[in-house]
């Protein structure tokens, strides 16, 4: 039960800007370990810009970004586990290169996991990243993010422009490979798809957390589905 | 965690640059042969008569002069494919992944320093080669093999060895050093041009790099020239004449080498300063400027 | 098994419902062995967590049994499925005649057409209506 009380990810009370421009204002909130956190909000809302705080691409302007108690930097990132809404992998590598990119760099990479799952996929080993179609592309990408038992796994909108079988599949990989005692924390504005799996959700609106709270709570308190509720929270 | 990078890094650039260098030797082998046959041929006077093939003959030896110049202009190639590997993977789609390895932005940098470096010294060590090969096998037109050349320039050394001995050993250590810092800066150079543009412009990367380029060239040849000047004044001062008496060798070494390595530490010494200043400005950019969008 | 769920309930009640109706409908068996929590997750794509607090509930009502290291089972004790049956059967029965008074029919009148639409005569239903 001690382990359900940590913080895993923690914002203390953050600004970013982008030159004059904020994109998050003043963010302060503590995600606990063993959750899945959805982190809504409409497009330009600083999704994006939060995690990419919490694995250390972005530097806050003021306020700090802790993960598991320390500021990002090789330590954390050892931790997290981080699919970017973009493929990242480099053109010239092969399936297999990227696979031993993988078990050089992180310790926690489930080799052989990462090597069934491809193989469901009906991924090649020997494949070219280039020669594979957008879709499976992405797919590796998040194999390769899944089989690493992280504490942290940061998912930006990992469901965003893909068809309902592919986002079954994205859905039940994340299911069924994170790791129990880390925090999840998927980025979306598909709500409706997401929200059966989902423990926590946070709203953010024009950089700022406008409501936290537990699936849960809401339903219980309100009545309401957190789509329903974000529909009311954003009318324009 | 640093050896793992280079390993990555270093079979990135090989995917392309073993090719490449493969090419090199072979054009170089073939531009040889090219130009041997060439020069027998005119030699043995077979040709004097056929006009046609005399034009065959003039051309054939145009395009592999041109070969040979493309060779020793490789370094350009390798450069242009070691700083493209740097921008794709810092400042593009790949940098996602570049930046989210649990390692320092000091051990990115490093990484990226001693991959190109490794690159750049095997690309020298690989026309080196291919110039023994074509004195050794493309100037000679009545042997196999043009051995004198080496001949000469062994004979050379062995001479200046004789005379100088251990008088050698300060000026080439300073032109190894001179070398290896020169390697380094041009690196760090255009990495952090590269870095700049990046931060300045979200659309114009390279466009900026390029601007930023000149802008720091500009600088550092304000800089250098200013260090230079009362290094000039004593050189004009001192050796404006030279002595009267006649010199002989090792006094004319002493005499030149003395004018010239004061200026020779300097470079070495503002050149490494600068190495630093760039590894520290690119640095502090990736670690706290950089948005990769 | 498909799994359905409402927006306007809490997600663990709705799956506690529906993993009862699979025992009671036989679909799990009496003494069969459950899925493993992620199992039921990615059965019904719903959250671990989640499947967790569905199952603490059916254990409490003792439709389900923990058997150390090797998983959750479906209860062999017949009274207590008998039991949630009972208690099913109850609040289907009431729900459904609530919503027939609503309708305007009486209680007598319920019975009837749930006798005949039991012998299947489907079409005397619709004149009725």
């Amino acid at each position: 039960m001690s382990l359900m009380s940590e913080i895993t990810l923690e914002y203390k009370s953050l600004d970013k800007y982008y030159g004059n421009r904020p994109v998050l204002h003043n963010l302060s909130v503590a995600l606990p370990a063993g959750k899945i956190i959805g982190l809504l909000g409409p497009n330009g809302s600083g999704k994006t810009t939060m995690i990419k705080l919490a694995c250390g691409l972005l530097t806050p302007t003021h306020g700090e970004v802790l993960i598991c108690g320390k500021k990002p930097g090789a330590e954390t990132k050892s931790v997290v586990s981080y699919l970017p809404e973009r493929t990242y992998l480099p053109d010239w590598m092969t399936v297999q290169d990227a696979l031993n990119y993988f078990v050089d760099f992180y310790q926690d990479f489930d080799y052989a996991r990462a090597v069934k799952m491809l193989e469901s996929l009906q991924v090649p080993a020997k494949a070219r990243i280039k020669t594979l179609s957008k879709g499976t592309k992405e797919k590796v990408q998040l194999v390769l993010v899944m089989s690493r038992q992280a504490k942290l796994y940061l998912l930006d909108e990992p469901i965003g422009g893909v068809d309902p079988a592919a986002r079954d599949y994205i859905l039940n990989t994340i299911l069924t490979n994170y790791n129990e005692d880390a925090t999840v924390l998927i980025s979306t504005h598909l709500i409706a798809d997401i929200e059966r799996t989902l423990d926590e959700f946070i709203f953010l609106q024009n950089g700022q957390i406008v409501s936290y709270a537990s699936t849960d709570s809401l339903r219980e308190d309100m009545g309401k589905s957190i789509d329903t509720y974000f529909r009311e929270v954003f009318r324009c | 965690m640093l050896a793992k990078l280079i390993k990555h890094d270093f079979r990135a650039l090989s995917k392309v640059l073993v090719p490449t260098h493969l090419a090199i030797l072979a054009a170089t082998i073939i531009a040889t042969i090219g130009i041997a046959v060439n020069t027998r041929n005119s030699w043995s006077g077979v040709l004097e008569n056929s006009y046609t093939l005399h034009v065959l003959e003039t051309i054939m030896m145009f395009i592999c002069v041109l070969m040979l110049i493309a060779i020793f202009a490789s370094l350009i190639l390798v450069a242009f494919i070691i700083f493209q590997r740097f921008y794709k993977s810092f400042m593009c789609d790949e940098g996602y992944l570049s930046f989210t390895l649990p390692v320092t932005t000091s051990q990115l940098l490093w990484s990226k320093l001693i991959s190109a470096a490794a690159w750049i010294v095997i690309n020298m060590l690989v026309v080196a080669l291919c110039a023994v090969i074509f004195v050794l096998f493309g100037t000679s037109s009545t042997q196999f093999a043009n051995t004198e050349f080496f001949r000469d320039f062994f004979g050379f050394i062995s001479q200046a060895n004789a005379m100088l001995g251990s008088k050698l050993v300060l000026p080439t250590i300073e032109f190894i050093v001179m070398m290896i810092v020169s390697v380094a800066y041009n690196i760090l150079e255009v990495y952090l041009c590269l870095i700049i543009g990046g931060v300045l412009s979200q659309k114009h990367k390279i466009l900026a790099a390029i601007g930023t380029y000149f802008g720091i060239n500009m600088v550092v040849g304000i800089i250098c020239s200013l260090a230079q000047i009362p290094m000039v004044t004593r050189l004009t001062n001192n050796y404006t004449y030279a002595p009267e008496t006649p010199m002989d060798g090792v006094e004319a070494f002493d005499f030149v080498f003395g004018a010239i390595n004061p200026y020779f530490l300097l470079s070495i010494g503002i050149s490494i300063v600068l190495c630093i200043a760039f590894f520290w400005a690119s640095h502090y950019l990736l670690k706290n400027k950089l948005n990769l969008e | 098994m498909t799994w359905q769920f409402d927006s306007d309930r809490p997600i663990y009640a709705q799956m506690s419902e529906q993993i009862i109706a699979g025992i009671l409908s036989g679909y799990y068996k009496m003494g069969e062995k459950l899925p493993s929590v992620r199992e039921f997750a990615v059965l019904a794509s719903v959250n671990p967590n989640t499947v967790q607090r569905a199952l603490f509930e059916l254990e409490n009502i003792g439709l389900i049994e923990t058997q150390r290291n090797t998983g959750k089972f479906v209860t062999n004790d017949e009274w207590r499925i008998d039991m949630a049956r009972k208690q099913r059967g109850e609040s289907l029965a009431a729900e459904f005649l609530k919503s027939m008074v609503a309708l305007g029919y009486t209680c007598e009148q319920t019975i009837d057409l749930l006798k005949k639409s039991e012998k299947g005569d489907e079409s005397d239903e619709r004149n009725n209506a």
